[in-house]
């Protein structure tokens, strides 16, 4: 676990992202941003590595996923790299509206929760990485 | 995460959840939550979700699949007391427009038992 102020590096692990959400909950602190921030940013990183620990390797050997933070006087935003697959999550076309339940399809929520939580969000791939963005807007 | 389940009578099974509903929430109560919903003879299922903090698309994931079993059998499936950071991502998610959300107990078990 490499653990500087504000960046972490944790495993492509389940465990890893209750160590993911510790971490920002000491960032946003020691940055004084306000806990409903926090819990769309808490909620958008692990919606984000959720998906890079399902679908982003093929094998079982450890693989490293690094997020940074950052703030500035416009935004705030966390840049999560990981070195799996070639995968754009914001090519995924957001959900209809299912009428019933039964017609309820089950999973891939997430993206369109980062959609909906975050002012915006970009992917890129570079140099055998997926790099993706996601950014709030200061009021 | 934790999850138990009360009896209230008239037929009323109430499932408590405890703890974040994620990735690694979820698969502590997977097989005790659909265990506890799968069973027949139970067609009116509260889930107490007061003490749950936190939920991302797997814990919703979770609570579709139950509500589906049970809605499939022709029970009744309700969510009780969501946190309101929860039940802003049940509304955002659309889950609110498939699933029952009660504010309260009593309201909860009229809903089951009608």
């Amino acid at each position: 676990m490499n653990n500087s102020n504000n960046q972490l590096t944790i495993k492509n692990q389940p465990a890893d992202i209750l160590t993911m959400a510790e971490w920002l909950r000491v960032v946003f602190n020691q940055n004084n941003l306000p806990t409903d921030l926090l819990y769309k940013f808490d909620l958008c990183a692990n919606e984000a590595v959720t998906n890079i620990i399902s679908y982003a390797f093929d094998d079982t050997v450890e693989h490293k996923i690094t997020l940074n933070f950052s703030e500035n006087d416009s935004n705030v935003s966390l840049k999560i790299i990981d070195y799996g697959k070639p995968f754009n999550p914001l090519e995924k076309t957001p959900h209809l509206q299912p009428k019933t339940v039964e017609d309820a399809s089950i999973g891939g929520l997430g993206i369109d929760l980062i959609r909906h939580y975050m002012d915006a969000c970009c992917y890129r791939r570079k140099d055998d990485k997926n790099v993706l963005t996601i950014i709030f807007a200061k009021v | 995460m934790e999850i138990n389940e009360e009896q209230l009578g008239g037929g009323v099974f109430k499932i408590n959840l405890s703890g974040r509903m994620d990735i690694t929430g979820v698969s502590d109560i997977e097989k005790p939550f659909a265990d506890m919903t799968a069973v027949d003879s139970k067609q009116s299922i509260i889930v107490d979700m007061s003490d749950v903090p936190y939920m991302s698309s797997i814990g919703i994931r979770s609570l579709l699949i139950n509500g589906k079993s049970v809605h499939r059998r022709g029970g009744k499936y309700v969510l009780l007391t969501p946190q309101p950071v929860v039940k802003d991502v049940l509304v955002v998610s659309g889950i609110s427009q498939l699933l029952t959300i009660c504010d309260t107990l009593e309201g909860a078990i009229d809903k089951v038992s009608s």
